[in-house]
């Protein structure tokens, strides 16, 4: 997977799972702030990622840090290239 | 029909998270309705008669009440205790496994430091194992929110799902597939496979036994009468035969719920106390995200089983304060479900634990004779009988004698195990259609919802404001995950600091 199709599919599962507007799904939107996520959302945000990329999260701190949607680019990118 | 009733909190399910939950709010000066889709309240847990002899179905025995217990807080809180009579297990072995094959039996003694030195004794090579691994279950069985009152919550909201598994924990005692058999049976009380159960889970269930372990007196037809009185000092209101159909919202908002014959009931805030799975099709159109749809629609539930329930014409000594927990072979506990039921795992227990229950049966000769009764619960998929399924309590024909079969095919292998029961009779058998029936949980999931390692269970918070989960899928099974689910729930309503603040003062 290049870089640029594991954000799409970040973007599509986010975008269809927590029905959120692709057009304001940018690198700097903050999940909580600008997309309107929640504590509550956080959970099934790491069960829409592990579904999709078959994985197992444990980083529970990293998890807690995310803030935007480039951080959760960055946090997949990181354990995609680990496993790969 | 129009229901102009009100209230503060509406709680569907009479099971004991939802009377737990409904006591506890009504101890906060909430108005409680308990809306429960059976004509009686606590239908699993209550148990029932046949022949004269009364038979648990929803409750064996409980751990976590000796001294020192974790559970007493939880009871006292609530004036559950008050008129339990408890009798304590064997302690010289309250759980024993059982080989089939050989006929040996190896007992647990009851407490931490009488398991260390009875198993060591006896397995002196794996005695530093041992240690540490009862050490591990000694220091987290009760780490759990409202077993531990002084647990700082957080570390538990974020523990990992993806934990040990109780099949890679007992690795380490390959060499003793006894020993293995033996720290895996209690996988039958909560229907997860060693290799899919965290080692926590086990912990947390196995823990509570090895602390310490007893029978209620009238078993859990005693604890339903208890919640019956409680419930009804406390002023709560509990409508049988009330089944919720629709979960309703205002402005984004629990504003009550409806009922299958249309009746409305407000209530500002709702507890759904029975299985997650059922409540997708109950919230209203886009309450929640498809995320936390997909993910209540994807949970994966416990085994079913075969509850045989079955009478002695000789006292059953063996079963006196003792569980048998029987395998056919050595090693981790399976749930062999691709074998023959005869292949299978057993729980057998006395059927009122401790106190033998000697009821009055008319044998075939018009005589009256004292008989024992006898209950053996084995794991089972639904589908060896979802084909007799034709509706709620409704069967195809043939069903009864599919029972009949499997009954006497439980019977043979109790019989041919363990020969003191062999005057074993069969009185009736539950399948996993009974369990659906009863508890309503998918597929009749003995335990409803399991805590699969990689699975993440719901909350009790979710994300319709006002919308509040309970019940052993937010916790863990049995009398006390399901006390502790319903701690966890009202502390998310109320405050867990003013909760387990109030707590401390019943320690």
């Amino acid at each position: 997977m290049t870089e640029q199709e594991v954000i799409e599919l970040i973007d599509s599962s986010l975008a269809e799972e927590f029905e959120l507007e692709r057009a304001e799904m940018t690198p700097e939107a903050n999940i909580y702030e600008d997309l309107g996520l929640d504590s509550l959302d956080t959970v099934d945000m790491v069960i829409v990622l592990e579904g999709a990329f078959k994985f197992k999260i444990r980083e529970e701190e990293s998890v807690r840090a995310i803030r935007t949607l480039g951080d959760i680019h960055q946090f997949v990118l990181t354990k995609v290239a680990e496993n790969s | 029909m129009l229901n102009n009733s009100s209230y503060d909190v509406a709680v569907i399910g009479a099971g004991v998270s939802g009377l737990s939950c409904a006591l506890i709010l009504a101890r906060h000066g909430k108005k409680v309705v308990v809306l429960e889709q059976h004509p009686r309240l606590a239908p699993v847990l209550r148990g029932f008669k046949r022949n004269g002899m009364f038979f648990d179905s929803g409750f064996h025995y409980v751990g976590g009440l000796g001294d020192d217990g974790p559970l007493w807080p939880l009871l006292r809180y609530l004036g559950l205790d008050i008129g339990l009579e408890l009798t304590p297990f064997n302690p010289d072995g309250f759980d024993c496994l059982h080989n089939c094959t050989t006929g040996q039996r190896l007992c647990l003694p009851v407490g931490f430091e009488n398991i260390r030195m009875q198993l060591s004794a006896r397995f002196p090579g794996a005695a530093k194992d041992i240690k540490e691994y009862l050490d591990d279950i000694e220091r987290c069985w009760r780490s759990v929110p409202y077993l531990d009152l002084d647990l700082d919550l957080n570390e538990v909201v974020n523990a990992s799902v993806h934990g040990l598994t109780v099949a890679q924990a007992l690795a380490r005692f390959a060499p003793w597939p006894e020993l293995q058999g033996l720290l895996s049976m209690h996988g039958l009380l909560y229907g997860i496979e060693p290799s899919q159960a965290l080692a926590s889970l086990n912990a947390q269930v196995a823990g509570s036994y090895y602390h310490s372990a007893h029978g209620i007196r009238g078993g859990g037809g005693a604890v339903v009468q208890t919640y019956v009185e409680r419930l009804a000092a406390a002023g709560v209101e509990v409508r049988c035969g009330a089944e919720v159909t629709q979960i309703l919202s205002e402005a984004g908002t629990v504003s009550g719920v409806c009922l299958s014959d249309g009746a409305e009931i407000q209530a500002s805030e709702v507890i759904a106390s029975m299985n997650p799975a059922l409540l997708p099709e109950m919230l209203p159109a886009g309450a929640v995200r498809p995320a936390y749809l997909k993910r209540l629609q994807g949970l994966r539930q416990t085994a079913s089983a075969y509850v045989l329930f079955a009478a002695c014409t000789n006292p059953v000594e063996v079963l006196q304060g003792c569980n048998l927990f029987s395998q056919q072979g050595t090693g981790v506990f399976d749930s062999c479900l691709d074998q023959n039921v005869e292949e299978r795992p057993l729980f057998l227990a006395a059927a009122t634990p401790q106190h033998l229950h000697a009821g009055v049966g008319d044998s075939e000769d018009g005589e009256s004779k004292i008989r024992h009764g006898v209950i053996g619960i084995v794991p089972a998929a639904h589908s060896e009988v979802a084909p007799f399924w034709s509706g709620p309590h409704q069967r195809k024909h043939g069903y009864e004698s599919k029972k009949k079969e499997i009954g006497a095919a439980i019977c043979n292998r109790i019989r041919t195990c363990c020969p003191e029961l062999e005057s074993l009779e069969q009185v009736d058998l539950s399948t996993p259609l009974t369990l659906q029936d009863y508890s309503m949980a998918p597929a009749g999931a003995i335990y409803g919802v399991g805590r699969f390692a990689g699975q993440y269970n719901p909350q009790a918070v979710t994300r319709l404001p006002g919308l509040y989960l309970s019940g052993q899928a937010i916790a863990a099974p049995g009398l006390l995950g399901a006390l502790v689910g319903a701690y966890m729930t009202c502390g998310s309503m109320l405050g867990h600091d003013l909760l387990r603040g109030e707590l401390r003062k019943w320690r």
